[in-house]
């Protein structure tokens, strides 16, 4: 019997980019960055992927929320291997908090059937690690979280999820389907688009699905300012060439006889 | 347990125990109860989960300077967010409670996020700062890597927190007179049937490499690739006494061995030199290696995190400056010369 899944991606600021990081409002200014997919996204994606590639009659589709920008980032994700891509239209004007986020996509959710919704554990930029879960309670659905390897049993329509805690700790759940994972990243790395998908994620469609209205949410915490961090430690930037520079390190290494 | 008269409103501090034991992370909001209730204006109550765990519950409580309820359930054994999330829900009806704040590892965010849902409260994580803005509540989270700090408010309670390590400590130990400290133990009778716990892997590690070292040489994703891990064993090779580690960013890749990760998942180390390569600095790496005594940081980026929390910071490409860092010291040794 066929298993699909919905791999939830968010387009996150690509800070290795170059670009720069200019506050704006209550924000920084999106215009002056450039986007990628969420780290954790990837890792989501991939494993996705890999149960895709194991597993006959599997379909995997990647769905973001957002303005149009996150069109791009969806064409990324069929351009690595997802079957269809959907992109719920929502304009912020800003940032979208973490709950009306879960609705949205919780309310697509009810319209198709995935056995598995798999999402990162947590985004770069906002870094709630709270829409997963969110999304799990709003359907109801059993959820494991910072899973960095997931084990489908095809027979019982369950699941084994390797869960980390905290310093190296991990737990193995089970968990039947329907279920909601979150992923964490691992040490299988994502894969690179294919040339035949890439062709592919340039041809098809990507669905646009407006969510409904959201009539009743639960209250979010609003977002007053940004700012860069104040300097907590007096942290004392070393000057001049890289020669005088590893100089003066090496001269706080000797006084301190940490050196051999 | 609640107390009724005059009461400011009570603030929940939920703590988590793996297999009878408290998490580390539970251990250090233990330090920090006090002040974040302080901070929010409540009364801080304890509730610890777990299954068999009055002697954890009575180390916290003492810990902490507070009372403690334990809800035990045979499958609270490992952290099991569900229950954790039903538990607390009942408890927050019975006492209204301003605010309940948990560690902020995935899942107690798991079992804030599950509550938050249920009760239909704001739900904010990993708050490293709390006060009082124009008659509401102010919590300040990094963002961006802690690139960026936010701002949030909320005039809605009880607000469902996760709380970074670290921030709230207190070195003295709880003021005021001598507090007769309560834990009481509730079974939790209702439990999500559907999160099976199957087993756990906690690798005891053998090697102790890192934590024995005087000096870390950490890397990060600024080290490119593979091929430059000799610059990082050069680097370290320098000192009497050193290891090689890194972040999540440099293992995952398969730079270094999973072993030597840094941070909330991984070891976490305090020696007299911490020598930061081409990190940047996330809250998840610094919870690791936060406590060192002189923290250097080398990094293309002026504006990385890691030069917040760093002592020193010399902003060079890592694979021009080690291979001179180690041409200086060679010549320095051979030469005896001084620099
Ligand atoms: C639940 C959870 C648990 C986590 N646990 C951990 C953990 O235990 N440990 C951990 O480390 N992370 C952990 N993380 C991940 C963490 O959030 C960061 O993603 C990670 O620490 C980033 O690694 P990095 O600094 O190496 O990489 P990046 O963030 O990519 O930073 C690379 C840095 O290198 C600099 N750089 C680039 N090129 C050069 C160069 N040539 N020379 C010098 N500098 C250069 C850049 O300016 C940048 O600052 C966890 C995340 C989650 C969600
Ligand atoms: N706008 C979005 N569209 C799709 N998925 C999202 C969006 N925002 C968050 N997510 C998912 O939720 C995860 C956790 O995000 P966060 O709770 O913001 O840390 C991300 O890794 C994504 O999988």
């Amino acid at each position: 019997m066929a298993f699909s899944i919905l791999v939830c991606i968010k387009a996150v600021p690509d800070l290795a980019s170059g670009g720069e990081l200019i506050l704006a409002g209550r924000w920084i200014d999106e215009t002056a960055i450039g986007w990628c997919m969420n780290h954790y996204d990837t890792h989501a994606l991939e494993a996705a992927l890999a149960i895709k590639d194991a597993t006959p009659d599997v379909r995997v589709d990647a769905l973001s929320a957002g303005p149009d920008r996150v069109r791009d980032t969806i064409r990324r994700a069929v351009a690595m291997g997802a079957d269809a891509g959907i992109h719920l239209a929502m304009n912020a004007g800003g940032r979208l908090s973490p709950a009306i986020i879960a609705m949205a996509i919780s309310s697509y959710v009810r319209t198709r059937n995935y056995d598995l919704i798999l999402t990162g554990v947590m985004s770069e930029d906002d870094m709630h690690g709270v829409t997963g879960p969110l999304i799990a309670a709003a359907l109801d659905r059993p959820c494991a979280a910072a899973a960095v390897e997931i084990l489908p049993d095809m027979s019982d329509r369950s699941l084994a999820a390797t869960c980390e805690m905290e310093g190296g700790m991990a737990e193995i759940v089970r968990l039947p389907c329907p279920a909601l994972v979150t992923v964490q990243t691992g040490r299988r790395i994502p894969r690179y688009p294919s040339l035949s998908n890439t062709l592919r994620s340039r041809r098809q469609l990507i669905e646009q699905v407006v969510p409904a209205p959201i009539a009743d949410h639960m209250p979010i915490a609003e977002t007053r300012r940004v700012a860069f961090p104040q300097r907590t430690s007096a942290c004392r930037f070393i000057e001049g060439t890289v020669i005088e520079k590893a100089d003066t390190l090496l001269r706080l290494f000797n006084d301190n006889g940490w050196l051999k | 347990m609640f107390k009724k008269t005059n009461n400011p409103g009570t603030v929940l501090i939920v703590g988590e125990t793996i297999d009878g034991r408290l998490s580390a992370g539970s251990r250090d909001l233990a330090k920090q109860a006090r002040s974040i209730a302080e901070q929010i204006g409540g009364e801080p109550v304890g509730v610890l989960i777990g299954h068999k765990i009055e002697q954890a519950a009575q180390s916290w409580s003492k810990a902490a300077g507070i009372s403690v309820i334990v809800l035990d359930h045979a499958q609270g054994r490992y952290p099991n967010p569900p229950m954790t999330a039903s538990g607390v829900e009942a408890l927050a009806d019975e006492c209204s409670p301003l605010a309940v704040c948990f560690p902020h590892s995935m899942r107690a965010c798991q079992a804030a996020a599950t509550l938050a849902w249920r009760i239909k409260a704001p739900c904010i994580t990993a708050v490293d700062a709390i006060f009082k803005e124009n008659g509401h509540f102010a919590l300040n989270r990094a963002i961006l890597g802690g690139k960026l700090c936010e701002t949030v408010s909320t005039g809605n309670t009880p607000m469902i927190l996760t709380i970074m390590p670290g921030i709230f400590s207190r070195s003295a130990s709880p003021d005021g007179p001598d507090r007769s400290l309560s834990v009481e133990t509730r079974l939790v009778t209702d439990a999500d049937q559907r999160f099976i716990p199957q087993a756990v892997n906690s690798q005891s590690h053998t090697d102790q490499a890192l934590e024995r070292a005087q000096v870390v040489v950490a890397a990060g994703r600024g080290l490119g690739g593979p091929e430059h891990r000799d610059l990082l064993d050069a680097a370290a090779a320098m000192f009497k006494s050193a290891a090689v580690g890194g972040s999540r960013g440099a293992c995952d890749q398969g730079w270094l061995p999973h072993t030597r990760q840094i941070g909330e998942t991984g070891r976490t180390v305090s020696p007299a030199l911490y020598l930061a390569c081409g990190i940047s600095g996330a809250p998840q790496h610094l919870a690791g290696m936060r406590e060192s005594r002189t923290i250097v940081a080398v990094n293309t980026d002026p504006k990385a995190a890691i030069c917040n929390a760093a002592h020193y910071a010399v902003i060079e490409d890592l694979t021009v400056f080690l291979p001179t860092l180690r041409e200086r010291y060679d010549k320095m040794t051979i030469k005896g010369e001084t620099v």
